[in-house]
């Protein structure tokens, strides 16, 4: 009895599981996956910015489609909208918005959308005494409204 | 003195490194890496010190061409351009970048916009207004999207 006992420790010794590759693995793991981690999950907001190329075409295009402009000046937003390539401002369309009332906005926006179908751009400006923070709330509430019209910005003229 | 011997052997203990610790800690941390495997991401080049303003968008793809603002400074894919400020009125300084573009690539590629919350539109908006000038059209603002337990509060 007692050899046999012996005889079965021995072979339990024997089947000892070697974690070394496993380890081997990890290490090479590990490194490659922390380089390639990103602990801030990141976005990005697109916009057009009105270039030479696109200037005539963009013209073209919006001559019979309603465009929304949103001015963001003083922790206020002003919306407006123009047709005819902004010869014809729509008085009842316009709209101010404070920034703590951009849900107010996205609501506001949802309803264009189901009266008119035909936004075709979204013009935002922003003063340059704003907070960056402050033009993007403006510029994500935009993107979410499901407007589905492209985001261009007003910029400084540059010589 | 074989009496001896014999029994030092005996005294000898049986030392062996149990890797089950180690095994489980990297298990964890293997898992926690990989939630977090984003390569894209990952090749967003800016400072420590700049963070990004909140929003809910997400982001596609990284744009090859990727310039971060500040108050003082203009980095070009990670590499700061001596003597531009975003505030710079005279275009001769704005040319090093165009030139610095040029280097990068003939086309007018979408470009990310990389800046800090607290900054002021204004140099986001001479940037960008400068980038029309040469003909880059399409931006992309980097922002960090906002946390699930921030929007539930």
């Amino acid at each position: 009895m007692s050899l046999i006992r012996k005889r079965n420790k021995k072979i339990e010794q024997e089947a000892e599981l070697s974690l070394i590759p496993v380890m081997n693995l990890f290490v090479c793991l590990i490194p490659f996956l922390l380089i390639s981690a990103a602990f801030v999950r990141m976005g990005a907001i697109k916009v057009d910015v009105p270039s030479e190329s696109k200037g005539s075409q963009a013209d073209v295009e919006q001559a019979s489609k309603l465009v929304l402009t949103f001015k963001l000046e003083n922790g206020k937003v002003t919306v407006e909208g123009f047709s005819q390539n902004f010869q014809n401002n729509i008085a009842s369309l316009k709209k101010v918005f404070f920034l703590s009332e951009l849900e107010l906005m996205k609501t506001y926006l949802l309803e264009l959308k189901s009266k008119n179908e035909s936004v075709q751009v979204s013009l935002f400006y922003a003063t340059q005494e704003s907070k960056y923070q402050d033009a993007i709330s403006v510029l994500n509430a935009i993107e979410t409204s499901g407007l589905e019209s492209s985001i261009a910005i007003a910029t400084g003229m540059v010589d | 003195m074989l009496k001896l011997r014999s029994s030092k052997l005996e005294v000898k203990p049986n030392i062996t490194t149990s890797l089950t610790p180690m095994i489980d800690m990297f298990t964890t941390i293997l898992i926690f890496l990989i939630i977090n495997f984003a390569p894209d991401e990952s090749r967003v080049q800016k400072t420590e010190k700049t963070l990004p303003p909140k929003s809910a968008a997400q982001m596609k793809a990284i744009p090859k061409i990727q310039i971060e603002v500040t108050e003082t400074s203009i980095r070009l894919n990670g590499k700061a351009i001596e003597g531009l400020t975003p505030m710079s009125e005279d275009i001769q300084v704005w040319n090093i970048l165009k030139d610095e573009l040029k280097k990068i690539n003939e086309k007018a590629e979408p470009v990310l916009l990389i800046a800090d919350q607290d900054s002021n539109y204004g140099i986001v908006d001479s940037t960008i207004g400068h980038l029309a000038a040469q003909g880059y059209g399409e931006v992309y603002l980097l922002t960090r999207r906002e946390d699930k337990k921030e929007n539930l509060q």
